[in-house]
């Protein structure tokens, strides 16, 4: 009873943090994004005094919002396609192999969120002029793909540890083709592993900053650069709050999506034990 | 067989570690080769310990070495303080704490640009914070917070990002210690803080550690942050990394400073990942 | 030594896992609590231990009150199904880990942690991690380390449910040893009928939170008096009974499932339809019986005759399922040592009378 009781005293204490740190902040983004420009929303007016949509449609139309969304969008997807089937191999042999060197090979696999973001950013920007690649697009892509990587191959690794060697052996005692025995005991282990990477990647990608930001400058712009391009010297409040809700809404749309596949399967994929 | 089963697994390390291993490898191969005065763009391109001198020279590099160093400690050690009486609050499950473990978790999905807009917004002059300051008579007239001299905005943000991330691996990890075996302390005499010194940190060390690891890394290379809302008066290493590259196409003196932050994050998280273990080990004997 | 009285636990969900328990152990007490899993058992030694409070009633240890008490501060120790090991220390951290917790002056520690290691025979593992022992060793270190303590009571949670049935054996045996050297007071929580007979001074068959019935060994084996305490310890015949009337004194005659017996009871039955048991190796075969000496001479009452359905051999007896005679539906079983009856054949044997016991009423 006693202990209920404190649980409710600290899940009000928690909320009302909450509020704090999660509520006000993203109330405050949502109303500077619908301040009309027409009347200035400053001290001590606890609300706008005009509302609108009005900033929306003038990001859309001055700033090269346009373009980040295409470049994100089109980079994003990429990427995650890309990364799964880099990515497949090697979690293969780590989840279904025992070798020498198993443990180096994946901490070795690690390496990429070991080294700091912009780091690999500036000097890959240098790598890639020294090879004479100028190709914004695929070499933000390269560098997302290898920066993922490690995500891709842990979710993957562990779905294929998953795989029940009883079931494959029982499917080719029963005289299933290589292709049956996929999708009859690979696929469904793997399918949640799958899309777990397929989504995180995309996220991450979407959300990245720093090769977006060295590899892609001046001229290739994604969200979050554009955004940091209001955030700095011409701060714009409106336009930062309208894209940093567009950077934040897909992802947390994604991630719940992502929660009901990993409740619907295995218990382990969840706790990411394996 | 044998060597042909080598040869397979290592065909299949090819596109994914191979890859890794390729890009970063050359990465690293390149920091360290410009900073002393190799891979040239322009001009002479040999062995020079010019760059290093010149920047080992300067003030700016110390203190942007320092103040990363500064705010990766205190970020990654706050956000675990803060982490393990809530992993130990969550470890067994009660009516509301799948919700509460969803509200602590969800700064993990705000990536850190946003995350350090919302904050400025927050905190700036006549920002929510300010106003009901004011409004409560706290203070009669704003404050200046943002871009505070000592870091403390990018110690918050930090915190505010990676806390959950820590929590995350914490419960987890709290989790995993069986009630039998805090029942077996408690039946032997342990109370509610020797339980947690003698049997909680031990085993749940290797989890603190990757927090802390992990953390710090990220908050030593951290640019985004401190461009939003750290001091103007210091640069970051990342931030001072891109400006020498940015402004003066200096990729040499870019790669003293990327060598410094590289033995920086490593260094650094594993002295202290090794403080801790020495620590925990200590919290036993007593 | 160890009070309980009146236990009832009453869990947050509303389930009462404990439904007025008593329960006295004195000193040196090997006290088996018995029941199929869900019958409270473990509730109820956590009472004792003091992870649980009980809703009502009292637990007391020498005389003093400990209901509410925490574990930290009680003369028990307990040994759990899952060893509970500290798996960052070491055989012999763990052993100490409970004096050190208790502020026993050093040299007293190591007397007692060389002294156990002899006792369950680790030396030579005291510096390994329990990960690297076997499951047998295990168990040692965990008793090792409850005895540490020097508890009054030990509390034992299905302590060898984990282990092969020949390393059981030799625990078995091991703690019972141990006990006798110690002195202190057991309570052991099974669910294996065969451990609680071989190891108990007292048994409490306990059935949905409450006990069903106490007493020693031999009694409750030989003088179940229902038939879930005749079914759940050893094999049981059970059948239902008509009481017809008095045949003497201490004698009545029932109409069951395999024909009309006679009943040798020191208490009269409790309804005029009841519930009767008998023990398959208490069947004495009748002589002349298909090809065989049975059991032995078996002139006697409560002559069955009934066909042999399958016949299981077993090593040291042979099970006969039978059809009751007067109710093929209803199996029986006779336990034989030397027979050599097949599957179609008839079976013949006694019952005598003060094998078959009254249990309870008949539920309409």
């Amino acid at each position: 009873m006693r202990a209920s009781v404190i649980n409710r005293i600290l899940i009000v204490v928690l909320i009302g943090v909450c509020v704090l740190w999660l509520v006000i902040p993203f109330a405050m983004a949502i109303l500077w994004s619908i301040v009309d420009p027409s009347q200035a929303w400053s001290y001590p007016d606890l609300f706008p005094a005009k509302v609108s949509f009005q900033r929306w449609i003038d990001v859309w139309q001055t700033t090269a919002l346009r373009d980040a969304l295409v470049n994100s969008y089109t980079l994003a997807p990429s990427v995650a396609i890309t990364t799964l089937l880099l990515a497949t191999p090697t979690a293969y042999a780590i989840g279904r192999f025992e070798f020498p060197g198993k443990t180096a090979v994946q901490v070795l696999s690690l390496l990429p969120l070991v080294v700091p973001g912009f780091v690999i950013a500036v000097f890959m920007a240098s790598l890639l002029l020294n090879l004479g690649l100028y190709n914004r697009f695929a070499s933000i892509m390269l560098g997302h793909c290898v920066l993922f990587l490690p995500y891709a191959i842990r979710i993957l690794s562990v779905s294929f540890a998953l795989v029940r060697q009883d079931l494959i052996d029982a499917a080719r005692d029963l005289g299933a083709s290589p292709w049956a025995r996929f999708h009859a005991v690979y696929w469904p282990a793997l399918k949640p592993g799958v899309l777990a990477a397929l989504i995180i990647v995309f996220i991450q990608s979407i959300e990245e900053f720093a090769l977006a930001f060295i590899l892609g400058s001046p001229d290739f712009t994604t969200v979050p650069t554009i955004l940091y391009s209001f955030l700095g010297f011409n701060f714009v409040r409106s336009n930062a709050a309208v894209v940093s809700l567009i950077l934040v809404v897909p992802n947390v749309a994604l991630m719940l999506v992502l929660e009901r596949l990993l409740k619907s399967a295995n218990p382990a994929m969840v706790s990411g034990k394996g | 067989m044998r060597l042909r089963r080598a040869g397979l697994i290592l065909l299949l390390l090819l596109p994914g570690l191979g890859l890794i291993l390729v890009l970063i490898g050359s990465v690293i191969v390149m920091a360290f080769g410009q900073s002393v005065g190799y891979f040239a763009l322009t001009g002479e391109s040999g062995f020079s310990w010019e760059h290093w001198r010149e920047q080992l020279d300067g003030r700016l590099l110390w203190r942007s070495f320092q103040y990363s160093a500064y705010i990766a400690t205190t970020s990654s050690i706050l956000s675990v303080l803060l982490a393990y009486p809530i992993a130990m609050w969550l470890r067994r499950p009660f009516r509301g704490s799948l919700f509460a473990g969803a509200l602590l978790k969800a700064p993990l999905l705000v990536p850190g640009l946003v995350a350090a807009f919302l904050f400025i917004n927050v905190i700036s002059f006549h920002g929510f914070f300010n106003e009901l300051m004011v409004w409560l008579g706290i203070i009669d007239r704003p404050i200046r917070m943002q871009n505070d001299r000592n870091g403390y905005g990018v110690i918050f943000l930090q915190v505010w990002k990676n806390m959950p991330f820590a929590l995350l691996l914490l419960t987890g990890s709290v989790q995993a210690i069986s009630d039998d075996v805090l029942n077996a302390a408690r039946d032997m005499g342990a109370g509610s803080i020797a339980r947690f010194r003698k049997v909680i940190l031990p085993l749940t060390l290797p989890a603190m550690q990757a927090a802390l690891v992990i953390i710090f890394i990220g908050a030593a290379g951290d640019f985004s942050f401190q461009a939003v809302a750290g001091p103007t008066t210091v640069n970051s290493m990342a931030q001072l990394m891109v400006r020498l590259k940015g402004e003066f196409g200096g990729y040499h003196e870019a790669g003293v400073v990327a060598v410094l932050l590289m033995a920086l994050a490593l260094f650094g998280s594993v002295a202290l990942a090794g403080l801790t273990r020495v620590a925990v080990r200590a919290g036993m004997k007593v | 030594m160890l009070r309980v009285d009146g236990v009832t636990k009453t869990f947050e969900d509303g389930f009462r896992a404990l439904k007025g328990v008593s329960l006295n152990a004195g000193r040196g007490d090997f006290v088996t609590l018995l029941g199929p899993s869900g019958c409270g058992k473990t509730t109820l030694l956590k009472v004792v231990a003091g992870f649980l409070t009980p809703t009502e009633g009292t637990v007391s240890i020498d005389g003093t009150d400990v209901t509410r008490e925490p574990p930290e501060r009680r003369d028990t120790a307990m040994c759990f199904q899952s060893y509970a090991l500290f798996p960052h220390m070491t055989v012999a951290q763990n052993i100490e880990f409970g004096p050190r917790q208790n502020r026993v002056a050093k040299d007293e520690r190591l007397a007692r942690l060389n002294a156990l290691l002899t006792q369950v025979d680790l030396e030579a593992h005291q510096h390994k991690l329990p990960n690297a022992l076997s499951g047998g060793q295990q168990q040692r270190v965990a008793l090792a380390r409850a005895l540490a303590m020097r508890p009054g009571i030990v509390l034992f949670d299905e302590p060898l449910s984990n282990l092969d049935a020949k390393l059981r054996d030799q625990v078995r045996i091991e703690i019972r040893a141990l006990q006798r050297e110690h002195g202190f007071t057991a309570i052991y929580v099974t669910h294996d009928q065969a451990e609680a007979l071989a190891m108990s001074d007292h048994v409490l068959v306990m059935r949905e939170g409450a006990v069903e019935q106490e007493g020693a060994p031999e009694e409750i084996y030989t003088a179940p008096r229902t038939s879930f305490v005749a079914d759940f310890i050893g094999a049981a015949n059970l059948l239902t009974g008509t009481v017809l009337g008095e045949d003497g004194p201490g004698r009545w005659q029932v109409r069951t499932e395999m024909g009309t017996v006679k009943v040798a009871s020191d208490e009269p039955p409790v309804a005029s339809s009841v519930h009767v048991s008998w023990r398959p190796e208490d069947a004495v075969l009748a002589n002349g019986s298909a090809n065989g000496s049975g059991n032995g001479s078996g002139t006697g009452e409560n002559l069955i005759q009934a066909p042999i359905v399958a016949r299981v051999y077993q090593g040291s007896f042979t099970e006969y399922v039978l059809d009751a005679p007067e109710r093929p539906a209803v199996s029986l079983r006779v336990h034989a040592t030397q027979f050599g009856a097949r599957e179609g054949e008839t079976l013949a044997f006694h019952v005598p009378p003060d094998r078959l016991r009254f249990l309870e009423q008949v539920a309409s």
